[in-house]
């Protein structure tokens, strides 16, 4: 059972990863490279769930996810049911996956991003938006590249402040 | 379950506008290295530069003032002309200088957060330009800042005219990555021609008259087909424009029905 204060400074870590990738979620970039941007929230949600099942479920998942639908000004609720089924998946499954190498990870998320990307799309379609599959997966080959870095830093960050 | 409301229902409305405004501060916070670069633009310019510029903003201006001239004795002319058939005067537009501070993340959505809401009496459908023409309308009103749809949206379309002579057409956008607008239904014998000028024609009574939309860049006329395809470039620098105005042409939508 942890301390008080180091479930305090948990939630803390949890909430700044979330604003951060909110922030990468709406940085301004060009219209050219933005379906390179990555999808950082689910990536750090997938991370949260996979690590700390125990404080970080589905519903957290659904609230995240909302805010980003908020945030990007999409159909409310895109985002929210993708990020919530992909940490349902997670909390299923986060044994097996903790136990893989990170390459072998990085395939796993890559399936799981993908996944976030087809619900999302499939509610904004539903708004009479039609992404292109090309544009999906390219946006989710970036983001799969990127969880090796995800994980390395913030489980730097969790060894150093004894977050466990 | 909220997705569907919010795409089939009015429900979920009213809470828009608050929403648009627990949003704007992450919007401010992600324009700030832009307002930093801007500023740093405005106190490290050097001497020459400044005096360059100033001078032809100058000759810009001598330019600008002789077109004018000519314009108001046009206008007066239209006035007359107007009186003469007994017909109502346009009026001048009221405009409001707004900032863009962000754009839609996804690249399917054309929609920009535009620095003004309902404290500077933005409304919903008021209409947006830059520089050039005409950019979108207003979609939600927050309480300072709004939420614009782009003409160039996949979801949006506007009714318009040739500036040449006056057919009508509606125009719609295309979305994706490539800003323009195609016009459907153009019959094969329509006088279109690459080059035309496309002009908001007011038809929808939501884009105030003869704000400059669209120039044509390609027409298609193909006798197997039942349509022309027409695809057109919109005026506005759409995917750029950092500085444009909200146009006060008519009253608030929901001030005529009450």
């Amino acid at each position: 059972m942890p301390k008080r204060h180091q479930l305090v400074s948990y939630y803390w870590l949890v909430f700044a990863t979330l604003a951060l990738g909110l922030l990468v979620a709406i940085y301004p970039i060009s219209s050219n490279y933005a379906l390179l941007r990555p999808e950082f929230l689910c990536l750090f949600v997938v991370y949260w769930v996979t690590h700390t099942p125990q404080y970080f479920g589905v519903f957290i998942a659904w609230f995240a996810g909302m805010i980003q639908d908020l945030a990007e000004g999409v159909v409310w609720g895109a985002h929210a049911v993708a990020l919530s089924i992909v940490a349902y998946i997670c909390l299923v499954a986060y044994q097996r996956i903790k136990n893989y190498s990170v390459w072998h990870q990085t395939l796993w998320i890559f399936v799981l991003v993908g996944f976030h990307q087809v619900m999302s799309n499939w509610v904004l379609g539903l708004a009479g938006y039609k992404g292109e599959p090309l544009d999906i997966i390219v946006s989710t080959t970036v983001s799969a590249l990127f969880w090796p870095l995800i994980f390395f830093s913030i489980n730097r960050i969790r060894l150093h402040y004894r977050m466990y | 379950m909220i997705s569907l409301m919010y795409l089939f229902t009015d429900w979920l409305d009213p809470i828009k506008g608050h929403a648009q405004d627990i949003v704007a501060p992450l919007y401010w916070i992600s324009n700030f290295p832009n307002q930093l670069d801007e500023w740093a633009d405005n106190r490290l310019t050097s001497r020459e530069r400044l005096i360059q510029e100033n001078e032809s903003l100058q000759t810009e201006n001598i330019v600008l003032k002789r077109k004018l001239q000519l314009n108001a004795s046009l206008a007066a002319e239209n006035v007359r002309l107007r009186q003469l058939l007994n017909s109502a005067d346009t009026l001048e537009d009221r405009v409001l200088i707004a900032e863009i501070i962000g754009r839609s993340p996804d690249p399917l959505m054309h929609q920009v957060i535009v620095n003004r809401g309902s404290e500077h009496g933005v409304y919903e459908g008021q209409a947006l330009v830059d520089a050039k023409g005409l950019m979108g309308q207003v979609v939600v009103v927050g309480q300072r800042s709004s939420k614009v749809l782009l003409i160039t949206d996949s979801t949006h379309a506007l009714p318009v005219q040739i500036n040449r002579n006056g057919e009508q057409l509606i125009a719609e956008g295309l979305g994706g990555r490539t800003y323009e607008l195609a016009l459907p239904y153009v019959a094969n014998t329509l006088d279109i021609v690459v080059g035309d000028l496309l002009v908001s024609s007011g038809l929808g009574q939501r884009f105030p008259v003869g704000y400059p939309v669209a120039e044509v860049v390609e027409v298609l006329k193909d006798p197997s087909r039942r349509f022309a395809k027409v695809v057109t470039k919109p005026m506005a620098d759409i995917s750029r424009s950092r500085h444009a105005l909200l146009i006060f042409d008519s009253p608030p939508l929901g001030a005529l029905y009450e």
